[in-house]
């Protein structure tokens, strides 16, 4: 048994979740947030740690969600992640956000698990496009997250009978209004803000055993907004021959 | 599975305060990431006020700038978090310390770049929570204003000029924690101008260093260019308009020769030179008569401009022709660096109660004198309040 200190601040959310060794216990906690992660975090962790009765000194592993999400939420959890490795020498295991999401979908579920062949997070990344994972109905990963078109995103919610949610799941019903998978409920009620956002509480499922993360750097899986600066003033004064060359 | 119920309100970290100022020695680990340097360092201060690096470890990102022209924020975050965790190893390996031994960790929590700023200083809070160490967040600027106490055992008071590519102001160290900021640019930091200067005579990035080697053989009377603001009441800075000055003489001199661009740059720097004394001499005149002492108030000079030679003997000259002290602190300590955070983290923990715990915000813009009029003006890091 370990003990081991979970936490994400990917998207919507920032939560931790503490299980105890000595218990074997979970003591959580959660709040819904589009910002204030980075203020949050922290004092979060200290009373989540308190209440579980675990010391730093004590854990055995970090086990965090490194993306994708906001980068900057994203940065915010590999930041506390890397503190506290550092601090004691702990090794970290990683997990996307998409498919923490896709496991609280799966408890969520209970028996109509049966229903489908796996599920699909889809998060809406603007710009005609949607962060995307597919896991199996036990939550382990069928396709690894990604950055797909809505047209790609489209092709992948066809491609088996998948149950579907996020903010990006609306995106990819049909022209007809038709939803992908055999979903016949009407989801935006299956997926209410707080299925639809991670819960660091589904991490502890196989952090055990997962094996820990080599680099840890956050997923962003987009390139930041930067374009090599075109407009050089007076460019061409270098370009130019030298008056008295 | 149980849900710890929200009531457990943690006291904020900051009540690990003491009341009283502390006797013994301490150790800081300091934490700086609020532009385009990753820097943690260790410093020890010891009760009588002096201090020591006993490491100091900057790495800089401006290679990854450099095809933009300029630092970008996101592509600044980004290279922070990936090298934090070693440039903090490699800080604790040099000083031959460890965390357990640490008294205080010290972060930079503004201003600068905000995606940079929360990678340091989440990375701090948690070694802080997992070491149950006080986490002091640290002012930037006050970092700066207070590196001559750790270089040149300088304590205040003393007017500093803080010249680098995010700031350029007066500020009169009455004492630490104690900051009134005289004056302040309208525009453009200094470091600034010399980078857009660099950018216009395509001189390459970053600018400074480039304008200074590029002037050396230059006339600087050639140009007779703007001194902006000189002989003006308020103490403060502009150079946008000394930068646009320089832009349309080069576009007149063309086609440009090398001769040209060395009386260029001379002349620009010609024209800072005697703008910057103006404006200091007008600020430490108004320091002297804010503190009441007519006693040789130093000058201290820091920030990344301080290494330009021609500003530097000028205003040795000038400090000359008053009779005070200029103190310029060696110039890797002048720029961005973790020493100064962990020193200025130093200062606060001796004197007892810290502010910022675990809930401390970054912020992009944080006045050191929060007293302070707000100077509206645009600049690398936006608007300097
Ligand atoms: N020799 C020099 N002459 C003039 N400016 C310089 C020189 N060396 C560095 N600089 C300028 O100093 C700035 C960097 O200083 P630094 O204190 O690191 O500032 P910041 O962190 O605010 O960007 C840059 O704008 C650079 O061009």
């Amino acid at each position: 048994m370990m003990n081991i200190l979970a936490f994400d601040t990917c998207f919507d959310a920032c939560s931790v979740a503490v299980h105890s060794a000595e218990t074997g216990g979970i003591t959580t906690e959660r709040e819904l947030m589009r910002r204030g992660h980075a203020e949050v975090l922290l004092p979060m962790i200290e009373r989540t740690m308190k209440a579980a009765g675990v010391a730093f000194d004590r854990l055995d592993r970090i086990a965090v969600t490194h993306g994708p999400g906001t980068f900057t939420g994203a940065r915010v959890g590999m930041s506390a992640a890397l503190g506290a490795s550092f601090a004691h020498a702990l090794p970290v295991v990683t997990y996307s956000s998409l498919q923490c999401v896709a496991r609280a979908a799966i408890e969520a579920l209970g028996d109509e698990v049966t229903h489908f062949e796996g599920v699909l997070v889809a998060r809406d990344a603007k710009r005609d496009s949607v962060f995307v994972e597919v896991t199996d109905m036990a939550g382990d990963e069928l396709d690894a997250p990604a950055l797909l078109s809505v047209a790609d995103a489209r092709q992948v919610a066809r491609s088996r009978r998948l149950f579907a949610l996020g903010s990006g799941a609306p995106l990819l019903a049909g022209d007809d209004g038709a939803q992908p998978g055999g979903l016949t409920t009407d989801w935006p009620a299956q997926s209410p803000l707080g299925i639809a956002e991670p819960d660091a509480r589904f991490l502890l499922q196989d952090a055990a055993s997962r094996t820990p993360a080599q680099a840890l750097v956050p997923l962003y899986l987009r390139a930041p907004d930067a374009t090599p600066s075109s407009r050089l003033p007076l460019a061409r004064l270098v370009n130019l021959p030298a008056a008295d060359a | 599975m149980t849900s710890s119920a929200p009531i457990i309100q943690s006291p904020k970290t900051e009540c690990k305060a003491e009341r009283q100022p502390r006797k013994a020695a301490a150790l800081v680990l300091g934490v700086e990431t609020s532009c385009d340097e990753t820097a943690v360092a260790v410093v020890k201060r010891l009760p009588d006020g002096s201090g020591a690096i006993l490491s100091n470890v900057v790495r800089s990102q401006w290679e990854q700038h450099r095809p933009f022209g300029g630092v970008v924020p996101e592509i600044a975050a980004r290279a922070h978090i990936e090298c934090i965790s070693d440039i903090a190893s490699e800080a604790l390996k040099t000083a031959n310390t460890q965390l357990t031994d640490i008294d205080c960790i010290a972060a930079t929590a503004g201003p600068g770049l905000i995606g940079g700023l929360l990678v340091g200083l989440t990375f701090a809070k948690s070694i802080a929570l997992a070491h149950d160490k006080p986490l002091v967040a640290i002012n930037h600027l006050e970092a700066h204003a207070l590196t001559v106490g750790l270089t040149d055992s300088i304590r205040p008071p003393y007017l500093l000029l803080l010249v680098s590519g995010g700031h350029t102001q007066t500020v009169l160290v009455r004492d630490v924690a104690d900051y009134h900021r005289i004056g302040s640019t309208i525009d453009d930091a200094l470091g600034e101008a010399f980078d857009k200067t660099a950018k216009i005579l395509s001189l390459g990035f970053p600018g400074g260093p480039a304008v200074e080697a590029a002037a050396l053989n230059g006339d600087p009377q050639r140009f007779a260019f703007p001194r902006p603001l000189q002989g003006r009441k308020e103490p403060h800075f502009s150079f946008a308009g000394l930068k646009t000055a320089v832009r349309r003489e080069a576009e007149r001199q063309q086609p440009i020769n090398d001769q040209t661009i060395a009386d260029l740059t001379a002349s620009f720097e010609a024209a800072v030179c005697d703008s910057v004394i103006d404006r200091v001499k007008l600020a430490h005149r108004m320091a002297v008569v804010e503190i009441g002492e007519p006693d040789a108030l130093p000058i201290v000079v820091s920030g990344g401009v301080a290494a330009n030679k021609r500003l530097r003997s000028a205003l040795e000259k000038f400090a000359t022709t008053i009779d005070v002290p200029a103190i310029f602190p060696p110039i890797s300590l002048c720029t961005d660096n973790g020493a100064m955070i962990a020193w200025a983290g130093a200062e606060r923990f001796a004197r007892g109660p810290l502010a910022g715990g675990l809930d401390t915000s970054a912020r992009a813009r944080w006045p050191l004198d929060e007293s302070a009029a707000p100077i509206i003006g645009t600049g690398k890091h936006g608007p300097k309040a």
